[in-house]
């Protein structure tokens, strides 16, 4: 069965995290009002930003995470 | 660790134009005009969206992003936003812009501020002090494009 990541960039090519984010409806569901971080397709939650880091680590210890919280407020004036 | 070079042109400035990223909530679309930065902290590195903020004098770092990095505190302020003025702590950090993962410029901000306040502000804002210090930077809200430039000479 295909995930939603081989409809998004095709089987088996990975896509950057920033394409992923700026394109995936999926992924940018997941990261309104909480901390996510994504390596290359994968998207790894935790209970904080350094939890999430740990994790990342593990999972992917030559990747760089690209840490992510996107804001569900539609006007903003900070 | 991947692409985490600091061989940038310190001194210098690449131009780039980024899309705002735009996504639904709740049946409305939001659009945000957002650069990707790297950030350096005393042990994590990490990349994370940045909002390009003309109106913010000033430049923050999430409580949460701080804490990972691990950031120095260099004293406690305040900052003064919608909701009225609010404390922040003081600190610095080394700050890459990013286009994909190639550096375009590295902004040395010496005095940015972290909200005490969990869940202040959503992300890293960077203000007059740090990224407009570097480019001239117009807004076009009609095609949600940021265009980074060179400053013009004086």
């Amino acid at each position: 069965m295909k995930t939603v990541w081989d409809r998004q960039v095709g089987e088996g090519e990975i896509m950057d995290e920033i394409e992923l984010l700026m394109t995936s409806d999926d992924v940018q569901q997941q990261c309104i009002n909480q901390w996510v971080g994504i390596v290359g397709n994968d998207i790894i939650h935790g209970d904080s930003v350094k939890d999430i880091i740990k994790k990342a680590k593990e999972k992917y210890p030559d990747k760089e995470p690209l840490i992510v919280k996107l804001p569900s407020e539609t006007a903003m004036l900070l | 660790m991947e692409t985490v070079s600091r061989t940038v042109i310190r001194t210098g400035v690449k131009e780039f134009t980024q899309r705002y990223i735009s996504y639904n909530h709740e049946g409305k679309r939001i659009h945000l005009p957002l650069v990707y930065v790297r950030l350096f902290g005393k042990n994590a590195t990490f990349r994370s969206p940045a909002l390009v903020d003309s109106g913010a004098t000033t430049s923050f770092i999430p409580t949460d992003l701080a804490e990972a990095l691990e950031l120095p505190d260099m004293g406690v302020s305040d900052a003064t936003g919608a909701g009225g003025k609010f404390p922040t702590r003081v600190t610095e950090c080394e700050i890459a812009v990013l286009k994909q993962k190639e550096i375009v410029s590295i902004l040395n901000a010496k005095h940015i501020h972290i909200p005490k306040e969990r869940g202040r502000i959503p992300f890293v804002v960077l203000g007059r002090d740090t990224i407009f210090q570097k480019y001239d930077i117009i807004f076009r809200e009609n095609t949600m494009k940021v265009i980074f430039r060179r400053p013009k000479e004086k």
